[in-house]
């Protein structure tokens, strides 16, 4: 730098000055990135192909379908387009989605999952299916169907209903594996399956009782006060829900009596407008041969409760989950059987006490329309019915619309596979 | 007056404000994470999506004689539904693997990592719409003892197939670290007398059906019953 001086005009060009040596030094500093970073440049949604989630699923009827791990989603009004939810924790094995309820105010739907699929996967030391893994229940938000919460419950959960707030699911576990192990070492109660309740709003159990082998079939009266299920020693089990304890107490089948077995195998059950329980049998074996029946329970006779034995009608197949429709003068009862002969509605009057329910006609399935017809969904007008058919649980179910007016079908359409369970969403939510 | 004064404060500048910050578009950002290990929040994951998925929007779903367990992400995007049509949305079909594979925590739609893997597949798909690609679990895993296969194609398919995550038959050499078995001294150490169908059933099967660990499994699409038992025949069992 020695004989640089400002101002001198012919050395300027060519006298190095300090500054400069500090230009190629920040120059490549900045060229090299100085420390900064790589800024993402996004273009339209990644994720824009996605299509459109179900939903909302206001006003729509939906079956879970417990071959194939999902719920289809049906339109009452229109036996159009099915849309279709999967459920469940993993794509790849089948869980078990089985039966459904759905909260009053048409916010949530509530599935279990069995994890126990029978023959859904096996190999030498990973086995699926065999009832021994503790079951799910799902809450699902019914305006895009997703997943918000889990609760873990008992195995082989069956059958729930909640409360007329919404706010207690009652979960039933169907555990014929207990059952057996428990006939085999003799002790019958040592099978009790648990009912489980649970609060929706957090998800978590908040009791859990003993209740009886094999309990499926689960209703509330319509106060929320005393809830049924069917067990499958030839019983019903009846609980006061006001009582935190959740006090159970059994009732025999006219004529049956406790064992290791069943004679009539209660399986579903429902409750009538007239607070009486209506309590369907598959009959001997589980009804592998049909002769199941319909039973009677008088939550008021003889001031305690019981059944009329004079209300018991046996049937050729196998009734399921009986619905009510208004009558003159009293209600209708609506049973889906199932059997050899083929699948049917019955249409009873239920008669009065002492007398057995009438067969008032006989709604005959064509196999195209319904295969194993399972469970029914009356509309409140009474004048049409939607009946889930189980299918040959190899390939699709279906949903089949009736006219109650003229006691026949108005069309069907296949949902997915081995549908047990068939539930309204009510069409209160605002968006 | 010194006229370098202006220069030099430009370059300082530049360099407070970052001019070394550079645009980059997202989907060259995610193609980095679909074959980064360290997409997944597991501190034990050696999986990246590439160890499973080739992504080539020139390529059918299954690109013959890769054997990936993973179907090709080329035109994936516009499949509609994902892993058998079992997840409805593209973010949920990688969540499965990021969780039940990778072992991390699922991603959110609206973080970068989701957005940029998102944008890179959806480059990657120039089809538009495209169907969903069927997923066929062998539910019930049998020895598939009367199927004999060949060596010389089962030396060819655990290259393909086995290789990247086991290293070599016998030695384990150059596995993803320590976490594959050596095959298949490993599984007759474990399962002496049904080793073969402990074989299959990973295969089929992975690390589902309470199985556990983190392999994933090949569909009937990516793996036939005669390449199973030409791998056994290799290795063998």
């Amino acid at each position: 730098m020695k004989g640089c001086r400002t101002g001198s005009s012919a050395s300027e060009s060519n006298c190095m000055r300090p500054w400069l040596l500090c230009v190629p030094v920040l120059a490549a500093a900045a060229s090299a990135g100085c420390g900064g970073d790589e800024v993402p440049v996004y273009g339209p949604g990644p994720f824009r192909r996605d299509p459109v989630a179900p939903g909302p699923l206001g006003g729509k009827i939906l079956t879970s379908n417990s071959f194939d791990d999902t719920l289809s989603v049906v339109d009452p009004d229109a036996p159009g387009a099915v849309g279709r939810i999967p459920v469940g924790f993993s794509p790849v094995e089948l869980e078990g989605p089985h039966h459904l309820s759905v909260d009053p105010a048409g916010r949530f739907v509530y599935v279990n999952l069995s994890l126990a699929v029978k023959g859904s996967g096996s190999g030498p030391h990973g086995v699926h299916g065999s009832g021994e893994l503790p079951g799910y229940v799902l809450k699902l938000n019914t305006s895009d169907g997703r997943e918000v919460a889990r609760a873990r419950v008992d195995s082989n959960p069956g059958d729930s209903t909640l409360a007329p707030d919404g706010k207690t699911l009652y979960v039933s576990h169907y555990d014929v594996v207990a059952w057996s192990r428990a006939a085999a070492a003799g002790d019958l109660h040592m099978g009790d399956s648990f009912l489980i309740a649970l609060d929706t709003e957090r998800m978590v159990v908040t009791a859990r009782v003993a209740l009886c082998p094999a309990a499926h079939g689960v209703r509330l009266s319509a106060d929320g006060h005393t809830l049924f299920a069917t067990c499958g020693p030839d019983q019903i089990a009846v609980v006061d829900v006001r009582d935190p304890t959740l006090p159970v107490r059994r009732v025999q089948l006219p004529g049956t009596t406790e064992g290791a077995n069943c004679a009539r195998c209660p399986y579903a059950l429902s409750v009538a407008p007239d607070g009486t329980v209506w309590v369907s049998s598959l009959g001997p074996s589980g009804g592998t041969n049909g002769r199941g029946g319909i039973d009677v329970y008088d939550p008021a006779q003889d001031g305690g409760g019981g059944f009329d034995a004079k209300r018991t009608l046996n049937l050729r197949g196998s009734p399921v989950f009986a619905a009510f429709a208004p009558g003159a003068g009293n209600f209708r009862v609506l049973v889906p059987e199932q059997g050899k002969a083929g699948d049917f509605v019955q249409v009873l009057d239920p008669a009065r006490p002492g007398e057995p329910p009438k067969i008032q006609a006989t709604i005959a399935l064509s196999p195209q329309d319904c295969l194993l017809a399972h469970m029914l969904l009356v509309s409140a007008d009474g004048t049409r019915a939607h009946l889930v058919c189980e299918g040959d649980h190899t390939g699709p179910g279906s949903v089949v619309w009736l006219d109650l007016r003229t006691q026949s079908t108005l069309g069907s359409r296949p949902v997915g596979v081995f549908p047990d369970g068939l539930a309204l969403v009510p069409n209160l939510v605002k968006r | 007056m010194n006229r370098g004064g202006p220069a030099i404060g430009f370059l300082l500048a530049c360099l407070i404000a970052g001019c070394g910050d550079r645009d980059v578009p997202a989907a060259e950002l995610g193609e980095r994470r679909f074959a980064d290990p360290g997409l997944s929040t597991s501190p034990f994951n050696r999986f990246s999506c590439a160890t499973c998925h080739a992504a080539d929007a020139a390529a059918p779903p299954v690109i013959p004689g890769r054997l990936d367990s993973g179907y090709n992400l080329g035109n994936s995007a516009g499949r509609g539904s994902w892993w058998g049509t079992y997840e409805l949305r593209l973010l949920d079909a990688v969540n499965t693997c990021l969780s039940d594979f990778m072992g991390g925590r699922k991603l959110a739609p609206d973080e970068d990592a989701a957005r940029q893997l998102g944008a890179f597949l959806d480059a990657r798909s120039p089809a538009g719409r495209s169907d969903p690609v069927p997923l066929s679990v062998v539910r019930i895993v049998t020895s598939l003892q009367g199927l004999p296969g060949d060596q010389a194609r089962g030396k060819q398919a655990w290259e393909r197939a086995c290789a990247r995550c086991h290293g070599a038959p016998h030695t384990g050499a150059g596995r993803l670290g320590i976490r594959p078995t050596v095959v298949p001294e490993d599984t007759l150490r474990s399962f002496p007398n049904n080793a073969r169908a402990v074989v299959v059933e990973k295969i089929r099967h992975g690390r589902y059906f309470n199985i556990g660990g983190v392999m994933p499994f090949y569909s009937l699409e990516v793996m036939t019953d005669l390449q199973v038992a030409d791998l056994l025949a290799y290795l063998g069992l």
